[in-house]
């Protein structure tokens, strides 16, 4: 869609309620239609049974800002310069593949990876388009829904009895993948520090020097036995990774290799896909890495590629993301969790076709691609495709909500089951979304 | 010569025509005399809009589908009109064979369609649309409506339970005698709340839960909406819950009417020492000190609330935190570079408020003053806007509680603000120079992006203004602008304040969210509001005279929610709603408890991006746009990230290890452990300990001087990080 | 039409005829007296035969051949033309063009969302010579073609596609060149001359082609909406231009194989017709219903009237200067 916002309220949060909720989806169901066909929620049949609960955990890397898929996953050859960009590409390790021409690495890695090319929504907002495209919920006004990080989070407290948080979030938050109306226990715990820089860590994590580990013993108890009316003991979770030393040392970059940390790119990105290895190594259920600054309206080759005008060599976000996602698809790989370990890579929405003209792209949400690899998903695969010129899906187009749906049988939750809101309102977990049988 | 069609014995071929013309004959007359011949906007277009065919991700979209570009919601019938009828040589519609036009062929399934199938062929909507085709695609006559309203008629004995069959109806073109038009309304619930769909013909709903519930009808432009309320069953093992004394209070009065009707039980009142620490931090934003719990006790139970309302109003505290909460309503944001103006913009909101200056008067002197904006504080808020959309959008949040920004591109869909309504405001605010002399000029103009031209000065929802070419028009307008925004008639801005301040004392708008006033989202108590207003109107606009109302209310001085057992629906207000504290709230309220004090309090920083590593840890805002507390929050919960550093930062270890903590000055006194202990309950928690905790305490306090202290630390560390200290 | 047949049956067809107006409806390809209704039958396109003085205006699916002369003396356009009328079996027609010897009809439309259809007649017999199902490289093309131009040898003629395809045809059908390049809907398409062919369309671009090999040699890129029309037009020291006509209200003036923009105009209103009125003018109709006179090179805006058209889409000169619009 090609909307000329002002800069200053693209971003706004409080657009909610806005377009949305009245919408159609491509998928079909309104609110609208009377003569209604309502797309039911199909049970898990016997081949999703088999697939159900094959990831144990999942690493989001979450590309904040709409990341064209003309770019990265669906590069076109063969169409007019305006539409092309000015990217080439690059053959992959799967026949008749193309990627981009700056994700080599993760080309030599496509026979790995599960590609869906026929992504499609409707919304073309940042903040909404966000909230659909992680909690498979178009946005309301009357609700937060949680994203798949919290529903995951959410899901595994159960038997959950290492100190580590269920949901790790590096480096700051972004919107959309809160916990919504699942409430704080299940948000994200953000590092809100750079895992590249020498001063990482994860604050207050260390004991407050005049205290030690008997006096918050104790405080923890005077708490417990004056809070009113509280099901659960209050401030539990930060008890407990307080205590523990395995906590502190899962965040402590420095017990890697250098050789180790190079392979991933020094930068951000790159230590951030580190960290999340650390984690999912200790068995962390879901673990979100952002990389924003995907939102290139404007000459966008220099955010793409270069990263800074008059860079040497490319450090951008696709050289950047193609070094720190190979690496860890590989690393993964090598430690024996890639089959567990669902890895994602995706943004809100792609980019207009044709490039504008400012040198960039603006925001398409018709159709855009996502990266998925490891948890038991077939490999070498791209599902779906866009047109001649990536402007709407030519088949099998698949939105959120379906994409929602089936990673979450794969993570081992029943899509259909009810949760309950503060208010007492019953909502199942997926709504509307139709499970990828391709992916199942 | 070849034989062309002209060589063929006409005469047979004309006998052809007359059995083929003759069997049409017969077709078409059947067909004629079903109905009137259809007009577009009475019956074409509102079936659009009811099969969702105009919405905001259809052909409703500005980039439109297929190259078929219908205005969102039917709201621009002459445009949609030409779309399907003209556009591209009439390809959309076909004479000969109605049936065939792609307008009906496409979406009933007949050729492929990316937006699915939205009715079927032999449905109503596809046998009115070929009718008018028939008849010659007529645009008819333009609907004026008047009166568009739902009715509904409980049907009780249905295997769901109750039912609920719904009607439209609309007075058209001045005629008195209204219509029914439920077969082409558009229905609006939300997928995932409790009303479903029993039938679709006659449209008949169920609620799946108790409570209170919204369903909204769409009609030629038109929007309304309708509660439906389904009570809650009544409770087996009710002890006495009702009110002591019913209060005559309209607060009261109100809130017990809907409480009534969805048979719902109010919470118990909380006894008067909460009540002092709740009315404290809502009207002064702190908690009351041992002093005024001590002064508190001794007044008479039956006037001791009135007295300490008036207490509170009149301090120099309660100035300062209205003025902070005028901050916040504002948005005020540091304009950037320039200290100055700053602080003049706080010395201002700071003066006005303390001077109880009617708080309507403010907001008109923020939005038309003009000058040095050093020394005019006022002026300030304009420049908080970088552009006049952003402008527009800053005033329809503020005193409009309207959420413009969807009207920059297409026509609202959820209220009736229109693309030239936005792009009208932005245009008389282009008339202000925003630079540190604010002023009036001539000639600035924005484009409309609808007409792709300069937008026309607009007053939002009402008439065109004159184009302002020189400074005078441009001030004429924005006088016009004030005028209707703080009109007596229609007291919107009143609304808005009084709505916040309902807001702030309750923990929930009557309307939610407080910035989203639509006709689609109705006020849940409206009687209540429009006399809230009302009160706000005749005390010239300030905040104490609502405040005060609320606050001696009962449902005001309501127990927080049993979470196991009550799960009824926040905007009855059968229980008062657990508000956090704002972070500079309960920093101030950390201090206090402590008796650790700073220069200034947190609630005297206005500009939210003052640095405080603390209050931004807190969860301080600030985002360029301002920021509201989510709604629908449960009890008190932190994130991880706030938890860690409330156990292991400096915030609440470095004031309870500080020398001048009232611990540390009790321990030195010699202040006994049984008296000490009841300090410091009534200091932080506003509470006299029970005997038995007393008693348990007291057993485990260390005798050793040093680790008595510690104990302390630690119990006074535990005391604040009581739900009941962290929230109100 | 007369012909020798008994009396009784003359009589009774003319009575049939009279019973019958009402209905307008004919069997398929038989020529018959009708009444065009302006006011009601919507024209789509329409062309002036000069040679014959006649006039053939298309509507959804019938042609419709009037006389000039009759046009001229009636009293406004508004009111019902008697004519000849030739029903179709095509859906919608939306483009017709007469080959430079005047033997030739090409007729384009096809099945709106559904297919594309190329109609070629004998002229003026009206006798249909040859029928295409428009396919590109062999498969059917699933949307109506938008316009269609004959070549000036009058063997060939080019095409243009709703599904975005350019495409160059023999007689017979058989597709000579595919131009592939336009990201959206082809409105226009022209030759430019025996090496060249032009088209423009929804992605407000015109493309020029090389016919030889099929290669995009420039894409004009100024109009800010889509461009609707192309024209070509010699300049009075005999150097070919194009003219172009966009839905962002303004003509442009060209020189397409260098690419260079000379000059454009600002019109009111949206132009939805444009004809050459001599060579050094050219009216273009609006869509407010305004008619302009255009001057050449200048492109300066020299008069406006009102057409008293409301939605039209064609205008013909039946006269030098007489313009009638539908």
């Amino acid at each position: 869609m090609q909307m000329s916002h002002n800069r200053s309220s693209r971003r706004s949060f409080l657009r909610i309620g806005s377009v949305a909720p009245w919408a159609c989806s491509a998928a079909g169901v309104t609110v609208l239609r009377q003569d209604a066909r309502l797309d039911a929620a199909s049970p898990l049949s016997a081949s999703h049974l088999r697939s159900f609960g094959s990831a144990k955990s999942c690493v989001l890397l979450w590309l904040d800002g709409g990341p064209s898929h003309l770019e990265t996953f669906d590069p076109k050859k063969d169409v007019p310069k305006e539409v092309q960009g000015p990217l080439g590409t690059v053959a992959t390790s799967v026949p008749g593949v193309h990627f981009s021409e700056e994700l080599h690495r993760c080309a030599k890695l496509a026979h790995r990876m599960t590609i869906i090319r026929s992504m499609t929504s409707p919304l073309g907002e940042h903040g909404l388009a966000n909230q659909y495209a992680l909690t498979g919920y178009l946005p309301s006004p009357n609700l937060q829904y949680p994203s798949l990080g919290a529903l995951t989070a959410h899901e595994r407290r159960e038997g959950w009895t290492r100190p580590l948080p269920r949901h790790i979030g590096i480096p700051e938050q972004r919107t959309g993948l809160g916990a919504g109306f699942l409430g704080s226990s299940d948000e994200p715990f953000w590092m809100n520090s750079d895992p590249a820089s020498p001063k990482f860590r994860v604050r207050d994590l260390d004991i407050y020097p005049t205290l030690n580990p008997d006096r918050l013993q104790r405080r923890r108890q005077m708490l417990a036995q004056i809070q009113e009316g509280a099901s659960e003991v209050p401030y539990k979770d930060a008890f407990e990774l307080i205590a523990s030393a395995e906590a502190r040392h899962v965040f402590d970059l420095n017990r890697e290799s250098d050789k180790t940390k190079e392979r991933y790119g020094l930068r951000s990105f790159g230590q951030s896909c580190l960290l999340a290895r650390r984690l999912v190594e200790q068995q962390v259920p879901f673990v979100t890495v952002v990389q924003p600054g995907w939102d290139t309206h404007e000459n966008m080759i220099v955010p793409l590629r270069e990263g800074y005008s008059g860079a040497k060599i490319g450090v951008g976000l696709i050289p950047t993301f193609d070094q720190a996602v190979s690496a860890l698809i590989e690393d993964l790989s090598d430690q024996g969790l890639l089959d567990q370990t669902l890895v994602i890579a995706m943004g809100e929405f792609g980019r207009t076709p044709k490039v504008n003209t400012r040198g960039g792209r603006d925001h398409w949400p018709r159709v855009y691609s996502v990266m998925l690899c490891g948890g038991g998903l077939p490999q070498g695969i791209v599902l779906g495709s866009s047109d001649r010129i990536g402007e709407s899906p030519r088949d099998n187009p698949i939105t959120p909500s379906d994409l929602i749906r089936t990673l979450l049988i794969r993570l081992g939750i029943e899509p259909d089951r009810m949760l309950v809101t503060p208010d007492g309102r019953p909502i199942p977990i997926n709504q509307h979304g139709k499970p990828i049988d391709a992916l199942l | 010569m070849p034989r062309s069609r002209l060589d063929r014995p006409i005469w047979k071929m004309q006998l052809r025509r007359l059995l083929t013309a003759l069997l049409n004959l017969i077709l078409s007359t059947q067909i004629f005399a079903q109905q009137e011949i259809p007009s577009f906007e009475l019956d074409v277009l509102p079936l659009l809009t009811k099969h969702g065919c105009n919405s905001g991700a259809c052909h409703g979209a500005a980039a439109g589908r297929g190259q078929l570009f219908l205005s969102l919601w039917g709201s621009d019938p002459k445009s949609d009109y030409d779309q399907i009828v003209h556009a591209f040589q009439s390809r959309r519609i076909r004479h000969a064979s109605p049936q065939e036009s792609l307008i009906i062929a496409k979406p009933s399934g007949r050729i492929a369609h990316e937006g699915q199938v939205r009715f079927d062929p032999d449905s109503p909507t596809a046998i009115k649309l070929a009718n008018w085709i028939k008849a010659g695609t007529p645009y008819g006559e333009p609907i004026k409506i008047d009166g568009f309203r739902i009715e509904v008629h409980r049907i009780d004995s249905t295997s769901s339970g109750i039912a609920w069959a719904l009607r439209t109806y609309a007075r058209i073109n001045g005629s008195s005698l209204p219509i029914e038009v439920t077969d082409r309304t558009a229905w609006e619930i939300d997928p995932n709340g409790s009303v479903k769909w029993i039938e679709q013909h006659p449209p008949t709903v169920g609620l799946e839960r108790p409570g209170r519930h919204l369903i909204a009808a769409r009609f030629a432009g038109q929007v309304q909406t309708s509660v439906l309320i389904a009570p809650y069953p009544s409770e087996p093992h009710s002890e006495s819950r009702s009110d002591p004394q019913r209060s005559t209070s309209f607060v009261d009065v109100e809130i017990q009417k809907l409480l009534d009707q969805a048979n719902v039980q109010a919470a118990t009142l909380i006894d008067d020492l909460s009540w002092l620490r709740r009315v404290s931090l809502d009207l002064v934003g702190r908690i009351p000190t041992i002093d005024e719990i001590r002064t508190f006790e001794e007044l008479d139970p039956l006037n001791r609330k009135p007295m300490t309302l008036d207490r509170l109003i009149s301090s120099e505290d309660f100035s300062r935190y209205w003025t902070f909460q005028l901050a916040r309503w504002l948005g005020l944001r540091p304009i950037a570079k320039e200290l100055e103006a700053t602080k003049a913009f706080e010395k201002y909101l700071s003066d006005q408020v303390s001077s109880r200056r009617s708080w309507k008067t403010i907001a008109q002197e923020l939005l038309v003053s003009t000058g040095d904006s050093h020394a005019i504080g006022q002026t300030n808020f304009a420049r908080l806007a970088v552009d006049p959309r952003a402008h527009a959008e800053l005033i329809s949040r503020v005193f409009l509680g309207a959420r413009m920004q969807c009207a920059n591109c297409h026509n609202h869909p959820l209220d009736h603000w229109t693309q030239d309504d936005y792009h009208g405001l932005s245009a008389i605010l282009a008339g202000l120079d925003r630079g540190s002399q604010v002023a009036y000029v001539g000639g600035a103009q924005v484009t409309n992006l609808r007409t792709k031209e300069p937008a026309i000065p607009k007053i939002p929802g009402g008439g065109y203004l004159e184009v302002q070419i020189d400074a005078q028009t441009t001030q004429r307008n924005l006088e016009k602008l004030s005028d209707w925004i703080f009109d007596e008639e229609n007291p919107r801005f009143a609304k808005v304040m009084a709505n916040r301040l309902w807001a702030l004392m309750m923990g929930r708008g009557l309307i939610d969210p407080v910035d989203d006033l639509r006709a689609t989202n109705p006020a849940s108590h409206p009687e209540l509001l429009d006399r809230l207003v009302q009160t706000l109107v005749e005390s010239d606009y300030q905040p104490a005279s609502v405040l005060k109302a609320i606050a001696l209310s009962n449902a005001y001085a309501r127990r927080y929610p049993d979470l196991q057992r009550d799960r009824i629906d926040a905007s009855f207000f059968a229980a008062h709603v657990r508000k956090p504290l704002a972070p500079e709230v309960l920093y101030d309220a950390l201090c206090d408890a402590l008796g650790t004090p700073k220069e200034q309090r947190a609630i005297q920083w206005l500009d939210p991006t003052t640095p405080s590593e603390s209050l931004d840890i807190l969860g301080r805002c600030s985002r360029p746009t301002a920021c509201e507390p989510p709604s629908n929050l449960g009890p008190i919960q932190s994130s991880l990230s706030q938890q860690l550093h409330w156990i292991n930062g400096p915030l609440v270890n470095q004031a309870i290890e500080s020398p001048e903590c009232f611990l540390h000055r009790e321990l030195s006194r010699g202040t006994s452990d049984a008296e000490l202990l009841e300090l410091g309950c009534l200091r932080i928690r506003t509470k006299h300990p029970q005997a038995e905790e007393i008693q348990a305490w007291l057993e485990q306090i260390p005798k050793e001087p040093e680790e008595r202290r510690a104990w302390f630390e630690d119990w006074a560390w535990s005391q604040l990080s009581s739900g009941r200290f962290l929230s109100n | 039409m007369h012909c020798c047949k008994p009396r009784w049956v003359h009589i009774f067809c003319v009575l049939l005829q009279v019973g019958l107006l009402a209905q307008g409806l004919l069997a398929q390809g038989v020529l018959a007296q009708t009444t065009l209704r302006p006011t009601v039958d919507r024209v789509t396109a329409g062309l002036f035969d000069t040679d014959r003085k006649r006039i053939v205006l298309a509507t959804e699916k019938t042609l419709h051949i009037l006389s000039a002369d009759e046009l001229l003396a009636s009293a406004t356009g508004q009111s019902d033309h008697k004519g000849i009328s030739i029903e179709l079996e095509l859906s919608q027609i939306t483009a017709l063009d007469l080959s430079s010897d005047s033997k030739s009809l090409l007729i384009a439309g096809g099945d709106p969302g559904q297919s594309g259809c190329v109609e070629c007649l004998d002229w003026p017999s009206a006798r249909l010579r040859k029928r295409i199902e428009t396919t590109k490289d062999g498969s059917p093309i699933a949307d109506v073609v938008t316009d269609v131009h004959w070549f000036q040898s009058g063997q060939r003629w080019i095409e243009s596609h709703w599904s975005g395809d350019v495409l160059i045809r023999e007689q017979d059908g058989t597709q000579v060149s595919s131009f592939t390049g336009h990201t959206g809907i082809v409105l226009s398409a022209i030759p430019w001359n025996d090496q060249f062919a032009a088209s423009c369309g929804i992605d407000q671009t015109i493309k020029i082609w090389r016919i030889a090999d099929g290669e995009l040699v420039r894409s004009l890129d100024n109009h800010t909406a889509a461009v609707t029309k192309l024209l070509r037009w010699s300049s009075p020291e005999g150097k070919p231009l194009l003219i172009s006509m966009g839905r962002d209200r303004t003509l442009r003036l060209w020189d397409p194989l260098i690419g260079r923009l000379i000059r454009f105009v600002k019109l009111q209103s949206i132009p939805v017709a444009i004809a050459f009125e001599d060579p050094e003018s050219l009216m273009v109709l609006q869509d407010s219903g305004k008619v302009s006179k255009v001057s050449l090179p200048l492109l300066e805006i020299e008069d406006s009237k009102s057409s008293e058209v409301s939605n039209g889409t064609t205008m013909i000169q039946i006269a030098p200067g007489v313009w009638k619009y539908w």
